[in-house]
């Protein structure tokens, strides 16, 4: 994995996913988001984003075809692959790594 | 799935529009997912906001975003600190959009004329397909202003005979009403026009009858008062209260509130207002404007009006009259029910009363229709659709006219400025920055033009307003600039920004780097394809043009042959009082007594030639056909009746029209209600079912065993329906034989003067000083309504066309002196080597009479397929008129070559030494 690969909003993607489980879609990602964050998220930036995880690989994509099951439109659900996975533990840890040691200063400012 | 939690039709459509095909669906389900949940969430309200904002925005992050992948910026290197640069992602988003906008308005402040001309044009483009929507928004697209319009049914009695949905009895409304469970209410309405009269005077108002529960079903809450209730309901003639419409009380009570619990005089009679509807509430009837309510009840005191069926049926009044039918109803459906369960219980219902009341129920059946689909009446409907759709056609055509002339400047200012690009691109500017600075100018114009768009809106509804149909009913327009009309009018803008700034943006943005910087200020806009395209949006435009022009001379052409008509009489000094005297409780044979005085008055007036009556005018709105039965033509009773349209006349009826006798005679004091039955008809009618000769033959009306009259003269054919009709077998009844309380006094006058014309109106009034005028005109009048559908047409397709028109001559001389300007050294050469002036003028006219040529053959092609819509609003003309096509072509031609000339005659007068010196 190069540097830079994980945006912020992406990284908070793969995170929603993975909260939400395999199989998810635009619209739960976009709630998560809001309820997580308190802010909003727009669709078409989430939809946007998730091209882009998918072209690096850190997702995988398909079109829901079973129509009629739960309504009769299509959705584009979409799952972690174990690159996006890796990637994410990958930031975790160094992230953790950065935290290291500083946490007490923020509530020391608070 | 429920209606109210879809997002709005207009807006999702907007969206499937602008979105690319890949994922457009699952893109479309997922925001109209989100917007359920926020519509549960915070209220539809501020879901259609949120869903507003995403219509604009999801388009643009796509586009920025697809742009933003391809970016290979291979000189980014070249320079350390880049003019305009890539700024992170995210954070400072909003910055870079207001310093992209301050960028855009800075730049385009450097070219004010390009600027005014493309807010100009997007302005008239935007401005008059906003106007249209708005009328179209008015009459076809606006819900009805009441509580949930999406969960009303209309319901209407249907009989095979008729063919047509009709109105309901009260009494079935009644029965509908005690046994339906699919819906969870039902109420019923019908218009009304009454006298009132207040300190010896009387005027006419027009209002609507209403069952009890109508306020309460339709979630209608009182301005002031209360309004109509169930208890104001219940017995026939024993509810004398009325509610005022708003507008009504503001105008002519002066909005004065102790107006409520005081009397109003109504068909003499007092009725005690109660309330005060709100004013966003006038009525049920689209473009029909009540001016109060009555309950329902008292609907023998004051006639109702609009549809209108009567059969026999038990019951003293019509209120308790089943065969009698007026009201039009109203259902709501009850939570989960759907039309379909609806009709289907209204079948039960309606065959149920069929049984019990054969009579006047024997033969009916039900129809219900969502009342979203409803507009006027649904056989109405079938004719304004088209209308509208035909109108919304006209103007998009100049929508996309105005677009290619802002395509063809926004390609030239490109050109112009590919070098600045260029060295933008050198300094490391990322391409989609530039498209975004790109795309950002193209959306202060079009937000510009939007603007410009709503003001033509305003003034242009300003104009329509006042070019109302010649009619007494009070029509109210009603045109309201909403929400709904703005967002198409800056959606309109936003997307003919777009697409017609952004494209060519883009291809700017494409520019060939060195080429452009080697190529100096002259960039690289010799390009041939560049050329191309500019002369393929001329064709366009030409080809447009003459589909409008073609169209416009039709309606000239048939304004023209229609004010020429025969009308088989001389409308000019031909006045036309309509008397209601059932308005002020006239007994029939006081009626007969009013109508020959009045006649005999009028009559011995010096200056009045002749004085008729009659029950209709030629041309007027109204029509009553009659079933006729002729021995020997029918032969069994079911047999069918020969349908004609008839009309009451009395024997002054001809002189005052000044229609000849052919044979026989006219009416006149013989024919007494006692005497002999006897009719008169028209040539065409003699002709077509009496071709031995009509007079002293006779036909039944009713069935062969019905009443017999005999026919006693042939008088000419006058226009009875539309001017531009053949000749209509017309019959008439004899005035004398009939009493009637209402009808229209014709006076032919010998000299039509102001003054004569106050002298028959005061004639009048001095037999019956509160005597009401239903219709107070004269024949050219009842003319210029019956032309006024034309007229109007006629007026739309000349605006249209000289817009047109005016566009094309810009956008061709934009072409040309584009052409001549990138050709002058081209142009220099040849003068130099000895070419004449005339030869230059001749080179340059070429190229742009024959972009012209092309683009008139493919509108005249057009033309002639798409004439034949107009067909049916033509009088006199056929669809392919040869002269309409002959003006449209030469008044293209003379613009054209007027735009054309200008630029080439500046091409004459180079200076060749000047012109192969420059650069």
């Amino acid at each position: 994995m190069g540097r830079d690969v994980l945006g912020g909003f992406e990284h908070q993607i793969l995170l929603s996913i993975l909260r939400l489980g395999d199989d998810t879609y635009t619209v739960p990602i976009v709630l998560e988001l809001e309820a997580q964050t308190g802010r909003e998220a727009a669709p078409a930036a989430v939809y946007i984003a998730l091209r882009r995880l998918e072209k690096k690989g850190l997702v995988a994509s398909r079109l829901d075809d079973a129509a009629g099951a739960r309504g009769s439109r299509t959705r584009r659900l979409v799952s972690i692959t174990p690159d996006g996975i890796d990637t994410l533990s990958e930031s975790r840890k160094a992230l953790v790594t950065l935290w290291d040691g500083v946490e007490e200063r923020l509530d020391g400012a608070k | 799935m429920n209606a109210r939690l879809a997002p709005p039709r207009l807006l999702a459509g907007i969206l499937r529009l602008a979105l690319p095909r890949r994922d457009r669906d699952v893109l479309l389900a997922d925001i109209a997912e989100l917007f359920r949940y926020r519509a549960r969430r915070d209220g539809r309200v501020r879901a259609i906001a949120w869903y507003a904002r995403h219509v604009l925005v999801t388009p643009v992050r796509l586009l920025l975003a697809r742009h933003s992948n391809r970016v290979v910026l291979p000189l980014k290197q070249l320079s350390g600190r880049p003019y305009l640069p890539n700024p992170p992602r995210d954070a400072f988003m909003m910055e870079t959009i207001w310093q992209d906008m301050r960028f855009a308005v800075r730049t385009l402040g450097r070219s004010p004329m390009y600027v005014a001309v493309v807010v100009l044009t997007l302005t008239i483009g935007v401005g008059i397909n906003a106007t249209i929507f708005m009328m179209v928004n008015a009459l076809l697209l606006r819900p009805l202003p009441v509580l949930a319009p999406e969960e009303l049914v209309e319901i209407y009695s249907f009989n095979a005979e008729f063919d047509v949905p009709i109105t309901s009895s009260y009494p079935d409304y009644l029965s509908i009403s005690e046994s339906a469970t699919t819906i969870s209410g039902v109420a019923g309405h019908s218009m009304l026009a009454a006298s009132m009269t207040s300190n010896g005077r009387a005027e006419l108002v027009y209002g609507e009858f209403i069952t009890g529960n109508f306020f309460e079903l339709l979630g209608i809450t009182p301005q002031m008062g209360r309004l109509i209730g169930a208890d104001d309901d219940r017995v026939p003639g024993g509810h004398s209260v009325v509610v005022l419409g708003h507008g009504f009380w503001r105008d002519r009570f002066a909005g004065d509130a102790s107006i409520i619990g005081e009397a109003l005089i109504l068909n003499g009679r007092p009725y005690t207002v109660i309330g005060i509807a709100p004013p966003e509430f006038n009525g049920l009837v689209h473009v029909f404007d009540a001016q109060l309510w009555l309950p329902a009840t008292m609907a023998e005191e004051i006639d109702p009006f609009g549809i209108l069926s009567f059969q026999p049926s038990p019951g003293e009044t019509r209120p308790e009259q089943r065969g009698s039918r007026w009201m039009m109803l109203k259902g709501r459906l009850a939570e989960g029910m759907s039309v379909a369960q609806v009709q289907a219980e209204m079948d039960a219902i309606f065959a149920r009363l069929a049984v019990e009341y054969p009579d006047s129920n024997e033969g009916w059946g039900a129809h219900v229709l969502p009342a979203a689909s409803v507009r006027v009446h649904p056989m109405a409907d079938g004719y304004l659709a088209p209308v509208a759709a035909l109108l919304l056609g006209m103007v998009g055509l100049v929508l996309v006219s105005a677009c290619t002339n802002i395509a063809a400047m926004t390609l030239s200012r490109a050109s112009a400025r590919s070098r600045e690009i260029a060295v933008r691109f050198a300094l490391g500017a990322g391409k989609a920055r530039l498209v975004r600075q790109l795309l950002t100018e193209s959306l202060v114009l079009a937000f510009l033009g939007g603007i410009g768009g709503v003001g033509l809106t305003f003034w242009l509804r300003g104009l329509l307003l006042s070019f109302r149909p010649p009619s007494a009913i009070p029509m109210s327009w009603n045109l309201p600039v909403d929400g709904r009309v703005i967002a198409f009018t800056f959606a309109l803008a936003v997307a003919a920004g777009l697409v017609f700034g952004l494209a060519p943006a883009l291809r700017g943005s494409r520019t060939d780097l060195v080429a452009a910087l080697k190529d100096g200020a002259r960039g690289s806009e010799g390009s041939g394809r560049k050329h191309g395209l500019r002369g393929a949006l001329v064709v366009v435009q030409v080809a447009v043009c003459i589909v409008l022009l073609v169209g416009a001379a039709l309606m000239v052409r048939s304004v023209q042959s229609a004010t020429k008509v025969d009308l088989g009489f001389d409308p000019n000094g031909l006045l036309a009082y309509t008397i209601d005297l059932d308005l002020l409780d006239y007994s029939s044979e006081d009626a007969d007594q009013f109508f020959d005085v009045a006649a005999a008055r009028i009559g011995a007036l010096p200056g009045v030639r002749a004085v008729g009556r009659t029950s209709r005018m030629p041309l007027s709105l109204g029509l009553n056909q009659n079933g006729i039965y002729i021995e020997g033509r029918q032969v069994a009773s079911n047999d069918p009746a020969i349908a004609v349209d008839t009309t009451t006349v009395d024997g002054g009826y001809f002189d005052a029209l000044g229609v000849p006798l052919l044979r026989g005679r006219t009416f006149g004091a013989q024919d007494t209600p006692e005497s002999l039955a006897v009719a008169m008809v028209s040539m065409a009618l003699a002709e077509r079912d009496f071709p031995g000769g009509a007079v002293g033959q006779s036909f039944h009306t009713g069935g062969l065993d019905g009443p017999t009259y005999e026919i006693i003269g042939v008088v000419a054919d006058t226009k009875v329906r539309t001017v531009g009709e053949e000749p209509i077998p017309y019959l008439y009844f004899a005035d004398e034989q009939n009493s009637r309380s209402n009808g229209t006094i014709a006076v032919r006058l010998d000299h039509d003067t102001p003054q004569l014309r106050a002298t028959v109106r005061q004639e009048l009034l001095a037999i019956e000083p509160e005597l009401v005028f239903t219709n107070d005109s004269d024949m050219l009048g009842i003319l210029a309504m019956a032309l006024f559908p034309v007229r109007f047409g006629a007026a739309m397709l000349i605006s249209a066309g000289v817009i047109a028109l005016l566009l094309v001559s810009v956008g061709l001389y934009g072409v040309i002196a584009y052409s001549v300007a990138r050709r002058s050294k081209e142009i220099g050469v040849r003068m130099a080597l000895g070419a004449a002036s005339t030869d230059v003028v001749q080179l340059v006219l070429r190229r742009g009479l024959g972009l012209v040529a092309i683009g008139a053959a493919v509108g005249g092609v057009a033309s002639a397929l798409l004439s034949r819509a107009l067909a049916s609003v033509l009088y006199g003309v056929g669809a392919l008129d040869p002269l309409a096509f002959a003006a449209a072509f030469l008044l293209l031609l003379l613009v054209s070559g007027l735009a054309n000339w200008l630029p080439a005659r500046r091409a004459a007068r180079l200076d060749p030494v000047q012109a192969l010196r420059a650069d």
